[in-house]
């Protein structure tokens, strides 16, 4: 593989947390280049150290030695507001528990990051964008209701049309299938397969292991460390 | 079109309507605080001063012997002296359509087409008085209750009895209220006053000096210009005052201190409060700002949305305590200063610059007060804030938690009661802010309250110099024991004393005269006046017994503090000369006690009395106990004494009650205590507000917490107890140290506030009854605070609440 055309490049990635009973290492010298258009399932138990790489990844959080590069930036080096402010525009999460904002209806919900990050100028447009892409995740007609009048599963596709609001090149979700059922969850790789068919590259932390089976490509972490899918 | 992250600062504040009515009202009470303080004292210094300027007020009044217009004017040409006029001024008594007859000064006025001192402005009806015509005073023609049109009779001293019209009302700057003055005012011409027999001369010369009008030395410079020349004139100088400053002023600087504290320190409360109210509403927004760094907002950004939201709180604040301020102002001015302190306000306009500054404070209080909590809130990493560690989750590693454990081994305490304990302990920082609300606004409450307390205790203590129901005032001196034997022979008559009163002025050393001050002089052991004494001792029982030896070569005379502030040179044991009916003696100072608010007063022995103002064995005052001392007894024994002295062909002029004394003394704290309740109430209103803010944000965190408990079995029941538990734990806390600290404060502001009016500290007296009643004020909020918030969460079913977001 050539590291100058991967997507994703992460270089000897350390991570510690500090604990009252001193450093835990979550990441243990971590390499990996992921190629656009990728679809990548990070596999491990639980505890293995998978959220944290993803947050590595996404700029969620700092590593505490080591290289990423994500596109043409290197993390690593960004203040947290660079970091907001790239992510909101090429970076797309989604997370188990969704982590939508309550008060705000599915559209808002998905309204948001083209707000802050100025995008599709004019109101409207950002109402046209936002209905679009629910009607991509197939609920359309929940858009004007709030998170907690519909289904897990709903609200889990309204966390991924807003992770793409903003039209990004990657989407990072953290076992985003891990409050649903199987068949729910089904439909929601479903989607994934979709989008990385359309050019997207996806990061997939995944217990599933028949889901992940289905990933063009899969890394299994242990300890902090990448055991297998180099 | 707002865009979505500006609706949901909108959505939020809608939805969360009752966080935002308890953090907007808090604001309100700091914003109302500064409004009404600066607005009622802008308004009150502004109206009484332009008032009093418009009123031409005297800046000292010289007795003189009698005098012309022509002298007055010539007296006016001199170089400190900016106006001076003559009037005369003749007590009569009045029967208006009550029993008892009532005070009526005819004061004659010069010219009243061109006042140049002590002016009155007309207000209704006609103007100038014509012969036999008289102008009341607004508050004395309402005070008579008489009308327009109407024809009162008047009686003159010598019992002659004439009848003037009512022909309209003025507005005289210089009266305050007559319940306050003790006589109602009316204006007539020289004419009439001629024809009820007085000479058309005046015998009161009222001088306005150029500026500094104010100026106590400049007055006295001014006054010896114009009493050297009344002396080159052949007259003597009978008598003089200096006007410095009214009582109206020295209420109004009492009040404008009140004002000024306390408004100072509500402010500082209510911004605590909201300090509190921003930190758990960032606290509790945590998460939220987690997820939108996440979906790329920057700092920048979610700042300028919460200090939004706080900006609506301050709008809606200020929406709100703006105009009550102004309709609070307004009313203090109306309802109690214009009729007790007789300021007209001429406009109740409040000037552009404190309407500001009410605004900059209800909006830049909350922005300062949520910049700390929105930089902290917004400070913390984007993972931090999605996993929400690191905000109040350290619970278990602090001191008291540690001391908390081993005390749970040692004393079984209940779990519920743990766990309020343990929640109340969770957010320090928030229960320290609530606590030091609470503790300041339980301290300075219960102060206030036992100020008011000490005003009572105060106006009891006036009661000291009038331990009798009634007084009857002679025209003249009459024989003690013909007076005596008249009032016994009324029923009703328990027991009796003669007293004396008169007038008197200090010769001091460098031949300087003092300003006029009453005489009042007692029998002998006597049991109708018992004062605290400042310093010395009281009047000898028997002024030849041998314990008073010391004052053997003069006779005794005690002092009330007015005259010993006055005079600053008299002390304990000094000797002072005094003019009594023209003739000077030496007397020696053996006491000094309290004022009874009534003015400078010594205090003689009755026999030392006649002796100096050669009435041998004669009194002026009866005064008796009766055997019923509620005000209608006491009316109608008046009556009757009157009647009876009357029927004897004995002058009286004048009746007085206790009731009447006590009332008239309640009045001149009325103003001062009035703010003081205001004020209590704006503490109670932010403490009660600190509490309720805290007990249903807390709530409102526990909504997950509670779904745990009843996931477990928890019955609402016990849901109930455990938030209660805590609500009551820091009432109870907060009253504790609060009380105790109020027995600290009140003492101080009773003395403060007592000196700053009266020039004595109050007589002092704790209110327990406050206190107390505080206490149960505290629970009942801690309750509604807490269980409203619980009950909503009790309502959840369990999945919702472990669902809530
Ligand atoms: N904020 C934190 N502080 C301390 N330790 C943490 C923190 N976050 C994660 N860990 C620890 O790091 C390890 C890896 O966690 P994580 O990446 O969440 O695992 P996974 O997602 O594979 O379950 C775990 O042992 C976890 O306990
Ligand atoms: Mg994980």
């Amino acid at each position: 593989m050539n590291d100058h055309e991967a997507l994703i490049h992460l270089k000897d990635v350390r991570k510690a947390y500090q604990t009252p009973a001193g450093d835990f290492l979550a990441l243990r010298g971590i390499d990996l280049q992921v190629q656009t258009g990728e679809f990548l399932a990070v596999v491990g138990k639980s505890g293995a150290g998978k959220s944290t790489l993803v947050n590595m990844v996404t700029g969620i959080d700092r590593p505490s030695s080591g290289e990423i590069r994500v596109g043409a930036q290197a993390i690593q080096n960004m203040s947290e507001d660079q970091v907001a402010t790239w992510r909101g525009k090429h970076v797309g999460v989604v997370f188990q528990f969704f982590q939508l904002l309550p008060m705000l209806t599915c559209a808002q919900n998905v309204m948001m990051p083209m707000d802050f990050a100025g995008l599709y100028s004019s109101p409207r447009e950002r109402r046209q964008r936002a209905l679009l892409l629910l009607e991509q995740v197939g609920i359309a007609e929940h858009a004007d209701k709030l998170p907690s009048a519909v289904s897990g599963g709903q609200r889990q596709r309204v966390a991924i049309a807003r992770a793409l609001a903003n039209d990004p090149m990657l989407l990072a979700a953290d076992e985003p299938t891990g409050n649903l059922d199987s068949k729910t969850a089904n439909a929601m790789f479903e989607v994934f397969e979709r989008l990385v068919d359309e050019g997207k590259t996806m990061l997939l932390v995944t217990h599933d292991r028949d889901l992940a089976a289905r990933a063009t490509r899969r890394v299994h972490i242990a300890d902090g460390e990448i055991v297998d899918g180099k | 079109m707002l865009t979505t992250p500006w609706k949901k600062v909108l959505i939020d504040l809608w939805e969360h309507r009752m966080r935002t009515l308890i953090v907007a009202l808090a604001i309100a009470v700091g914003v109302y605080a500064v409004g009404v303080v600066l607005t009622t004292r802008e308004i009150l210094v502004r109206e009484y001063h332009s008032d009093q300027a418009g009123g031409l007020v005297a800046s000292a009044i010289v007795y003189t012997q009698p005098f012309d217009d022509d002298l007055a004017a010539n007296l006016g040409k001199l170089s400190m002296v900016a106006a001076a006029e003559g009037r005369s001024l003749i007590r009569t008594r009045v029967y208006p359509n009550a029993k008892l007859p009532q005070d009526l000064v005819l004061v004659s006025v010069p010219n009243f087409s061109d006042m140049q001192v002590n002016a009155i402005t007309p207000l209704q009806g006609a103007w100038p008085p014509g012969r036999r015509e008289i102008i009341l005073e607004r508050l004395s023609l309402a005070a008579l209750g008489a009308h327009i049109g109407q024809e009162i009779t008047v009686e003159l001293d010598n019992g002659a009895v004439r009848t003037l019209k009512v022909i309209g009302s003025v507005h005289d700057p210089a009266q305050v209220s007559p319940d306050l003055a003790g006589a109602t005012f009316g204006y007539i011409t020289s004419e009439t006053l001629a024809g009820l027999g007085f000479p058309e001369t005046h015998a009161e010369l009222r001088i306005r000096v150029t500026a500094p009008a104010h100026d106590e030395q400049h007055i006295l410079a001014a006054l010896t210009q114009v009493e050297d020349q009344l002396k080159s004139s052949g007259r003597t100088i009978l008598s003089r005052e200096v006007i410095t400053r009214s009582r109206a002023d020295r209420l109004i600087e009492t009040v404008v201190l009140i004002l000024t504290g306390f408004g100072m320190i509500i402010l500082l409360l209510s911004g605590f409060l909201v300090v509190n109210a921003m930190s758990a509403l960032i606290t509790q927004q945590i998460p939220q700002i987690g997820v939108m760094k996440l979906i790329g907002a920057r700092r920048r950004q979610i700042i300028a949305l919460y200090l939004a939201t706080v900006l609506v709180y301050g709008v809606l604040a200020v929406a709100v305590a703006l105009p009550l301020a102004g309709v609070t102002a307004r009313f203090l001015m109306s309802g109690l200063v214009e009729p007790l302190l007789n300021v007209m306000p001429e406009s109740y306009a409040v000037p552009l610059p404190f309407t500001m500054i009410q605004v900059a404070v209800g909006l830049l209080l909350p922005v300062l007060a949520g910049l700390a909590p929105v930089l902290r809130g917004t400070r913390i990493s984007t993972q931090q804030a999605l996993s929400d560690v690191g905000v109040g989750g350290n619970y278990g590693r602090g001191l008291i938690e540690r001391l908390l454990a081993k005390l749970q081994k040692v004393l079984t305490i209940q779990r519920p009661v743990l766990l309020a304990i343990r929640n109340t302990l969770r957010h320090k920082g928030r229960l320290v802010q609530t606590l030091v609300v609470l503790i300041l606004g339980t301290a300075l409450f219960v102060a206030v309250i036992s100020v008011r307390a000490s005003v009572d205790a105060t106006i009891n203590s006036f009661m000291r110099f009038h331990q009798y129901d009634v007084s009857v005032e002679m025209d003249r001196p009459d024989l003690v024991a013909r007076l005596e034997q008249a009032a016994r022979e009324v029923p009703g008559v328990i027991s009796l004393e003669v007293w004396s009163a008169g007038q008197a002025t200090r010769v001091r050393a460098d031949d300087t005269k003092s300003d006029t001050f009453k005489v009042v002089a007692v029998p002998p052991a006597t049991t109708f006046m018992s004062p605290e004494m400042i310093t010395g001792a009281w009047l000898p029982v028997d002024p030849q017994s041998p314990g008073t030896s010391a004052v053997a070569d003069h006779n005794a005379i005690v002092v009330n503090s007015d005259l010993a502030d006055a005079e600053p040179d008299i002390r304990v044991g000094a000797d002072v000369v005094l003019d009594i009916n023209g003739r000077k003696a030496t007397w020696r100072v053996i006491g000094i006690i309290p004022t009874d608010s009534r003015g400078s007063t010594v205090y003689v022995s009755r026999d030392d009395y006649a002796y100096a103002a050669r009435t041998p064995g004669a009194g002026t005052l009866v005064q008796v106990k009766a055997d019923r001392h509620d005000a209608a007894g006491q009316d109608d024994l008046a009556t009757r004494l009157y009647q009876h002295f009357d029927d004897l062909g004995l002058s009286v002029s004048g009746t007085q009650t206790t009731q009447v004394i006590q009332a008239e003394n309640k009045l001149l704290f009325t103003v001062v205590v009035a703010f003081l309740i205001l004020m209590a109430l704006l503490l109670a209103a932010v403490g009660g507000l600190g509490l309720a803010t805290t007990m249903s944000i807390n709530m409102m965190e526990r909504v997950r917490e509670v779904g745990v408990l009843r996931a477990i079995g928890a019955s609402n029941g016990s849901v109930r107890q455990i938030v209660l538990a805590e609500g009551v734990a820091m009432a109870a806390i907060s009253w504790g140290i609060g009380t105790a600290l109020s027995l600290v404060i009140a003492p101080v502001l009773s003395q403060a506030l007592g000196l700053a009016l009266i020039k004595i500290p109050l007589t002092y007296h704790y209110s327990i009854a406050g206190a107390v009643a505080w206490f149960f004020i505290l629970l009942a909020i801690a309750m509604v605070a807490s269980l409203g918030p619980a009950r909503n969460a009790v309502r959840l079913t369990v999945r919702e609440v472990l669902a809530y977001e």
